[in-house]
């Protein structure tokens, strides 16, 4: 066991892949020779070549499409959205082709779309954004977003090998901030399987990403006043582990669903919904929502702060919920 | 193909189903039709057939587990003969089946009747499996709102005083889903309805004769044995018809004479009691009925009593005389407007004609609702099924025996 950061587990997967088979290749802007703009890839363009690690224009739609084109005769790519926010211009290539092969006409689709997203890094309304609420109405895709090294890097290897298309989306917060251990051998996290990562038994936060570490920082605080936290961490947003989900909820009975992207029209209205569908009979309390406010990500930090949800949000909302 | 298996709706205010035991365990083959699953509701303990051919593939509820109606208990992989796997794990075939809307009603109702006060959906579930009253639970909620830990504070209290003694003297036997049953509408009809029991005493000497007469033929030819009950229940049927009230149901909006005669025959079993129903016991003969009572008396100790066969009785009757009880004053099986109870049949001293004669006698009690039925009106009521007992065979009862068995028109 060696301890890294979350962007090192990310490289090395791809890395390891690579080696592993030779129809893993990359796409991307500047991720070649310049190793990308967070150097997900440095090195691997020196090692692997040109042919396995290609620049591209600056055309998302167009590599994209490249990248279904190339799945469809056999090969594995993984491309790189600079920031997540442009995936905006891969949107069609996606949902109509990527995500409809297979329905249509069996052909699958192996391709990974590597997504740097979220904020708190200061970088405004077009490079701070966590899209993956507009995928989730997508059949025909998985979603993925680890919270820490090991699962960026089981992950990123399971949605590597998986034959359907994989939105992974990793965040830019946590690339050079969050170290961890992570075996030397391979391994890979299944895809579709949530984990409790503190266990507790008065209420359960349903968290993914980044927002696994503002649970841990509120839970520690709750810790202090006597209220047991336990945080389930999603990892994986399409297919939803309603089992993992449902487990913890009938355990504590009570839930906060917390995520980066702003409140309306998240992943926590559909979780809820779930929730209140299937064992509304174990609530002890209502369901609570914690997302970003219901604007673009202001640049101004002060005001990006204002706009995130914090640890004190989940504290007094906690507070709230345990004494209704 | 994959195939759901759901907590049937066994009657129409049917909320919920335990499951007693698994006939077929996980990875067996199960063939369509065969014995799945046993299971009790509150209504009936049955089993439940395979709706399919195929693999019983998971069980999600075990044996002792509680579960809502329409919740899914199992998956069984369908074989078809030309599954491939593709299509095992991506296709679910839908359940039509869904839960009734009159629950919907129920649920409502009861929010409504519990006044300002609300509770969470958990509170509300332990309350309904402990039997808690939450008017009495303290709250300390947001607003005085009752939350989990008051109420499994209370449950954990009331517990404690219930068994001060500790394990070694005392045993708490959990209530199965009958026990609660029975409990619940016998309190309810003590509650709701002014119980009033009236006996007579019935010389079945001349149905002892007629049964002693009778019983070999019948058993030969028919293959029905013949007890005192089929006579009851027909002498019961036509006072019934007679005296309509008696088969009626309280309703705030007026009595509710029912114009069908169903009798519910009580059945007692090892861990409870249930009432078959024979329906339109008006229009049957001796021998129907004896094979009526006699069947549905087996299906209930066999535990394969259908829904239909437990609903809809009108009246009951209940022969504690069996086991010996001379008189009792039974319970009314809610929402009936009486029942009757039959005594042991023993030979008596009476006196007939200032002389002391030995006499097969019984005695009948009755036990009525006196909201709705007056003494005089169960007395003659009583006194007509005394009259038709006694007389068996001076009228049209009379059967003619043939060589092919019974014959004649009842």
């Amino acid at each position: 066991m060696k301890e890294i950061t979350y962007l090192d587990a990310i490289h090395d997967a791809l890395d390891e892949e690579m080696a592993h088979n030779k129809d893993v290749f990359l796409m991307g802007e500047d991720i070649g020779n310049y190793g990308g703009a967070f150097k997900a890839t440095e090195g691997l363009y020196e090692k692997y070549g040109r042919w396995r690690v290609i620049d591209t224009p600056l055309s998302e739609s167009g590599f994209t499409g490249a990248a279904i084109g190339a799945s469809l005769m056999g090969m594995r790519p993984v491309i790189e959205m600079q920031f997540a926010d442009f995936i905006s211009c891969a949107f069609d290539q996606i949902v109509t082709v990527a995500a409809k092969n297979h329905y249509r006409w069996g052909g699958r689709t192996p391709i990974v779309v590597r997504t740097p997203f979220g904020g708190n890094v200061h970088g405004g309304a077009f490079h701070s954004q966590c899209p993956e609420g507009w995928f989730l109405n997508v059949p025909g895709l998985k979603i993925v977003a680890p919270s820490n090294p090991y699962d960026a890097k089981g992950l990123l290897k399971a949605s590597i090998r998986d034959d359907d298309p994989v939105l992974y989306f990793e965040h830019k917060f946590l690339y050079r901030r969050i170290k961890g251990e992570v075996p030397d051998e391979d391994y890979t996290v299944p895809i579709g399987k949530s984990k409790v990562i503190r266990e507790g038994n008065d209420l359960t936060v349903i968290t993914y990403s980044a927002m696994v570490h503002i649970a841990l920082e509120a839970a520690e605080i709750l810790e202090g006043e006597g209220i047991s936290t336990e945080i389930l961490d999603l990892r994986t947003l399409m297919p939803l582990d309603k089992e993992g989900i449902y487990a913890s909820v009938k355990k504590t009975n009570k839930v906060i669903i917390l995520y980066e992207t702003p409140k309306t029209g998240g992943i926590g209205g559909e979780i809820a919904a779930l929730i209140s569908e299937d064992i509304f009979d174990y609530l002890d309390g209502p369901i609570i929502r914690i997302g970003s406010k219901d604007t673009p990500v202001p640049y101004s930090p002060h005001m990006e702060e204002f706009y995130l949800p914090k640890a004190d949000d989940v504290v007094t909302a906690a507070k709230k919920l345990v004494a209704y | 193909m994959s195939l759901k298996v759901i907590m049937p709706q066994m009657g129409e205010s049917v909320a919920e189903g335990t499951i007693l035991k698994w006939l077929v365990q996980e990875g067996e083959r199960v063939a369509k039709d065969q014995s799945l699953v046993e299971i009790s509701t509150d209504k009936i303990d049955t089993e439940v057939p395979s709706p399919v051919t195929g693999i019983l593939q998971k069980i999600l509820h075990s044996a002792d587990e509680t579960v809502p109606v329409g919740t899914v208990i199992a998956e069984i992989n369908e074989l078809t003969g030309e599954v491939t796997e593709e299509v095992a794990v991506e296709v679910k075939t839908p359940v039509t089946q869904s839960a009734r809307p009159a629950q919907v009603t129920a649920r409502i109702v009861e929010e409504e009747g519990e006044g300002e006060k609300r509770y969470s959906p958990l509170v509300r579930k332990l309350a309904r499996e402990y039997g808690v009253n939450l008017q009495v639970v303290k709250g300390t909620g947001a607003g005085g709102r009752i939350t989990k830990q008051d109420l499994s504070g209370y449950i954990e209290g009331v517990q404690k005083l219930k068994i001060p003694s500790g394990p070694e003297v005392e045993e708490v036997i959990p209530l199965t889903p009958i026990r609660r049953i029975i409990a619940e509408r016998m309190v309810q009809s003590i509650k709701a309805a002014p119980h009033v029991t009236t006996t007579f005493e019935v010389d079945m000497t001349v149905i002892a004769k007629y049964r002693e007469m009778n019983k070999d033929t019948m058993q030969k030819s028919q293959g029905v044995h013949l007890t005192y009950l089929p006579f009851i229940i027909m002498a019961t049927a036509s006072a019934l018809r007679e005296n309509p009230v008696l088969n009626s149901s309280w309703s705030d909006s007026g009595i509710i004479i029912k114009k069908y005669i169903n009798i519910g025959i009580a059945v007692s079993l090892e861990d409870g009691l249930i009432v078959p129903v024979i329906r339109k016991a008006d229009s049957m003969n001796l021998i129907e009925l004896a094979r009526e009572s006699q069947l549905l008396a087996q299906k209930a100790r066999d535990k394969r009593l259908k829904p239909e066969d437990v609903h809809d009785s009108t009246f009951t009757i209940t022969n504690y005389g069996i086991a010996g009880s001379l008189f009792g004053t039974p319970i009314i099986m809610p929402p009936h407007a009486a029942i009757l109870g039959i005594g042991a049949i023993n030979k008596r001293p009476v006196i007939i004609n200032d002389a002391i004669a030995i006499r097969q006698m019984a005695y009948l009690s009755l036990s009525f609702d006196h909201r709705i039925i007056d003494g005089a009106q169960a007395d003659r009521f009583l006194s007509k099924i005394k009259n038709t007992l006694e007389e068996w065979g001076s009228k049209s009862e009379k059967v003619p025996v043939t060589e092919s068995g019974f014959g004649g028109v009842w």
